[in-house]
């Protein structure tokens, strides 16, 4: 059977929703396949006005194979979530050159839906999240138009009708979703999936400039999780050491490998022994003690091959590398998730070795610039008595007192960045802080270097479980003591102690960013209303990420455990959508139940009269005519019969008679005497 | 028109599901659409639906991705919804027979409903029998919707089950209803003129039958009156003088014609009853008097569309039984 054709109605619909679902995925598709798409959406745009024709045969064929060629040029041929996507908006724009039928109508919308899918893949902000429902509306508005009458509804354009109808579906599936979304149970990964390009492996990166940790604080992703089995560290000690930042050359910092120490320290390091290994048990680098903490980590993969611990790595695990600067290193990069057991043991600081090439490596620095930052050093290292441990203390004083405010979005700083960062802007992220105490402290000679990791994390105390997304990266200090080992200085303490007893969310939600410090806002710092409006937002936002994007198994099952009191929810769960399922039964029935028949306009009035003559007294039998229970009802009522009479022969007329039959003047007649009787 | 893609199998289970729903909803004149009659599954958008549903699934279990999630969610919602509106859409329907013309066996023949949308606005609504186009009805306004229907064979017009269906608003979803409107009318038998009009007979009781050839002799003017044929009318008087008149012919009273079934040569009843029914308008085409005899009923000659509609009835219900016809009952 022919699919029938499509109105321009619905074509309208399609067109609109072609531009707005491409939006948003836009910045993916590779350039040279843009001008081909805006082509084509002039192209249609022109049949539609009736200015353009539909291509021929051939020409779709070429233009199905240039895109198939540009699109391959562009990205090369490994599947990856790009390709796809390309192939889905281009298939959306070539598609709409031959629609024709219904068919092929509901085939460019379905594939609507696979690019919005594609487009929350990308992001998940709320912004996003309100734009694609749009999308979703505009979606069902086109199917919706496909399957409209054309010709019953008054206007060939039903635009009222149509946004009446997409608007009620929106608002009756919203609560069915949210309930869905809320109930229905979550599964991990099932397989491996192509990630977005770039931003997939977000997480710390090998060198750090200001401004790295920043960014990344802006992800929701789940960089590990940690379980414990006995106690756990509180926030403040979550400090999981991931990177060792010991390389500087005046702009940014590096962790030392091999080679570079190789290059760096000819004929100091004997052999690779002296920088890493493999061994549960070292023996020289430093001695071990019992630990406080039990754990295990689950890491999600990121394509790196550092794997974070808390506190200083004392031992290696299978298939990775201990490092003298207390850090694990995989032997390959993470690419699916990978369990690993970090040894109970903790290093005992005092016992740490250190052989002169490392001391040096730790207290290098370029030899010019930050002029201003290498004379307040001096003067603090002078004040502090040549103590590095007092020296540190009167660096965190510095910040604490001065105007240094912890910002998520710092200005841009190049030359200098350290003189600028301390004398003139005062405003940074822990990577700042971090860096101009590394720099301060080897500017005196002190051994010093940036580590970076993650602080705190979310507790989940059902399952003893902590979460540590992307956001929580950190970044912190640490000085070489003779005598003491590595010490921890986390100059971010001493501007924003929040950010390290409750952790950067929280920090984020009791308004400890928002005053006047956070991103945007204090660029409208002068406008009252946009800052209100921006922290609102703000919160907003982060409420989403909160609740709804980070809605995943973990937080499925201990939202479960929450409402239903109980460790064991999986029934309940089960329960919960059978009554849904159940709710949308009854939902079916309610509306079996109140059918009313469809009568005429003369049967319902004559249901009116029965009423209304029941309530005198005079109830027509079943089989009992019109005219037969009139004659009966005036041969009792002789007065109720002489007003009946005439009432009947009217209902009559109407009801049979080919003439008068649905002749609006006698039905008023009719429903006038009825009121009258 | 999808019959050959049916499997035997297939087919025997659609005909135990159309039994099982005539036991439920018997023939009735006056016919509300309600939960008992609609039945209501996915159409193949509606499976593919489904499928990108599951495809989006997957998408969010692998990506972990919340949003992708909540897409999941909402197209299967949409789906759930859009069986309640589809149904709904037909739901309180009425349908109400308002009659249906006479016609032969064969024919496709006008039938009249009445579609009363009651309160709710109805959309797309396609209605029709399987054997012929279905056409979208209009509930704007109550009308009576004019189907066409083909008889089947002579007897009482029983047509089959009306198939009312419809897929608004996605497309996601069939709802459709089978219904068996009863209709009161007659089928004539098909006409059969392979034979000419009987020469001459001799009736079964003996009165004469002439020969029925040649034209009737115009015997003069009338004034015009409401039953007369149209074709009788002196139109050309008509227009001149203003006054319409009627032309008498000269029906000399031997020139009658009796029909019976022995005066067809061969044939079963059926064919007999065809061939009866050709001669009977062959007759009133040319305007012979003529009349019936059958068993247990004899109509006298006469002319006239009152005269050949009694005829053609006889000859359509002849030796059926007439007591399942005007039950409207077991089985259609």
């Amino acid at each position: 059977m022919a699919s029938p054709s499509v109105s321009r109605y619905a074509t309208l619909w399609l067109l609109v929703a072609q531009v707005m679902v491409a939006l948003p995925v836009l910045e993916v598709l590779p350039m040279s396949v843009l001008p081909l798409l805006v082509l084509t959406v002039i192209w249609r745009a022109l049949i539609w006005f009736g200015r353009g024709a539909w291509p021929s045969d051939l020409l779709r064929r070429l233009l199905v194979v240039l895109s198939l060629v540009l699109i391959v040029t562009a990205s090369g041929l490994p599947l990856s979530l790009e390709l796809a996507v390309t192939f889905l908006v281009t298939g959306y724009a070539l598609k709409m050159l031959e629609m024709k039928t219904r068919r092929d109508a509901l085939v460019i919308a379905y594939i609507g839906f696979f690019v919005v899918g594609a487009g929350v893949i990308y992001s998940q902000s709320l912004l996003q999240a309100l734009y694609q429902l749009l999308c979703l509306g505009v979606l069902v508005a086109a199917i919706h138009g496909m399957y409209s009458p054309v010709h019953s509804v008054s206007a060939s354009f039903p635009i009222k009708d149509t946004l009446r109808f997409t608007g009620f579906m929106l608002l009756q599936a919203l609560p069915l979703t949210l309930a869905l979304f809320i109930f229905v149970p979550r599964l991990g990964p099932l397989w491996a999936v192509p990630w977005p390009e770039g931003e997939a492996k977000t997480g710390l990166s090998d060198t750090m400039q200001p401004g790295d940790v920043a960014r990344l604080s802006q992800s929701y992703e789940l960089a590990f999780r940690a379980q414990f089995t006995g106690s756990v560290p509180p926030a403040r000690e979550r400090y999981w050491r991931t990177l060792v930042l010991d390389q500087y050359d005046g702009e940014q910092w590096w962790q030392s490998d091999l080679t570079d120490l190789l290059n760096q320290f000819p004929g100091d390091i004997e052999d690779e022994r002296d920088w890493q290994s493999r061994s549960p048990v070292i023996d020289g680098w430093w001695q071990v003690q019992p630990g406080q903490y039990n754990y295990e980590i689950l890491l999600e993969p990121n394509g790196r091959q550092w794997l974070p611990v808390l506190g200083m790595a004392a031992a290696s695990v299978p298939q990775a590398t201990v490092l003298r600067s207390l850090r694990l290193e995989a032997d390959k990069p993470v690419f699916e998730r990978r369990l690993y057991q970090p040894t109970r043991q903790s290093v005992v600081a005092q016992t740490i070795a250190m052989p002169s090439w490392l001391l040096a490596l730790n207290k290098s620095l370029p030899v010019n610039g930050n002029v201003q930052s290498r004379i307040l050093a001096q003067q603090l290292f002078a004040e502090s008595g040549r103590d590095p441990v007092t020296m540190g203390q009167l660096l965190m004083d510095y910040f604490n007192q001065k105007p240094f405010y912890y910002t998520l979005s710092p200005p841009l700083m190049d030359q200098n960045e350290v003189d600028q960062f301390l004398f003139v802007h005062r405003r940074g992220f822990c990577e700042h802080y971090a860096s101009s105490f590394v720099f301060m402290m080897r500017s005196v000679g002190i051994p010093a270097r940036i580590v970076t990791g993650y602080l705190g994390g979310e507790y989940l105390p059902a399952e003893k479980v902590v979460r540590v997304l992307q956001r929580d990266a950190h970044a912190w200090a640490e000085i070489w003591v003779e005598g003491q080992g590595w010490i921890r200085f986390d100059p971010t303490a001493a501007v924003a102690p929040e950010r390290i007893d409750l952790g950067i969310d929280d920090m984020i939600e009791q308004g400890g960013l928002l005053q006047g410090q956070i991103p945007l806002a204090y660029r409208f710092a002068q406008a009252g209303f946009f800052k209100s409006v921006r922290q609102g937002w703000e919160r907003l936002e982060y409420r989403w990420q909160k609740s709804v994007v980070q809605y995943q198994q973990e937080k499925q099952q201990s939202f479960m455990r929450e409402l239903f009191g109980t460790s064991s929810f999986y029934w309940q769960q089960i329960g919960v959508l059978g009554a849904l399922l159940a709710l949308f039964l009854i939902l079916f029935g309610v509306f079996a139940l109140f059918q009313r028949p469809a009568l005429n306009p003369h049967q319902k009035l004559w249901l009116r009269l029965e009423r209304k003559l029941v309530d005198r007294g005079f109830k027509r039998q079943t089989g009992e005519g019109p005219k037969d229970f009139a004659l009966r009802v005036s041969a009792e009522n002789e007065a109720m019969g002489t007003q009946l009479l005439p009432i009947v022969d009217l209902y009559i007329q109407l009801a049979y008679s080919e003439r008068v039959r649905m002749d609006k003047p006698l039905l008023d007649q009719l429903s006038k005497m009825i009121r009258q009787l | 028109m999808k019959d050959s893609l049916f499997t035997p199998s297939w087919r025997w289970l659609n005909n135990h599901f159309q039994q099982w729903a005539d036991q439920r909803t018997p023939r009735a004149t006056r016919i509300q659409l309600n939960q008992r009659r609609i039945y209501i599954v996915p159409t193949g958008s509606g499976f593919f639906w489904l499928s990108m549903v599951l495809v989006i699934f997957l998408v969010a279990v692998n990506y972990r991705n919340s949003l992708a999630y909540g897409l999941c969610f909402f197209m299967l919602s949409l789906f759930l919804l859009s069986i309640l509106h589809t149904w709904r859409n037909l739901a309180g329907i009425t349908l109400v027979a308002k009659g249906a013309e006479a016609g032969h066996a064969g024919e496709f023949i006008p039938v009249s409903i009445e579609c009363l949308g009651g309160r709710c606005r109805r959309y797309s609504i396609a209605i029709g029998w399987p054997e012929t186009e279905s056409v979208l009805v209009s509930f704007d306004r109550d009308t009576e919707q004019r189907l066409v229907a083909r008889a089947g064979s002579r007897g009482w017009f029983r047509p089959g089950r009306l198939r009312i269906e419809s897929v608004y608003p996605l497309g996601l979803c069939r709802a459709w209803s089978w219904v068996r409107l009863d209709f009161r009318s007659v089928v004539y038998p098909a006409p059969d003129d392979r034979y000419p009009l009987p020469e001459s007979d001799i009736a079964d009781d003996g009165e004469r039958s002439l020969t029925a050839s040649g034209f009737d002799d115009f015997a003069g003017f009338r004034s015009y009156q409401q039953t007369d044929p149209p074709a009788h009318v002196f139109w050309q008087g008509y227009a001149r003088t203003g006054e319409l008149l009627t032309k008498q012919f000269d029906q000399p009273s031997g020139r009658e014609l009796w029909f019976s079934l022995d005066q067809v040569p061969e044939g079963d009843l059926e064919q007999r009853l065809s061939v009866l029914t050709a001669w009977c308008l062959e007759c009133d085409k040319q305007q012979y008097a003529y009349g019936l005899v059958m068993s247990g009923q004899k109509l006298a000659p006469s002319t006239g569309e009152l005269h050949l509609k009694r005829c053609l009835e006889v000859l359509a219900l002849y030796e059926l039984d007439d007591g399942m016809a005007v039950s409207g009952g077991v089985n259609g």
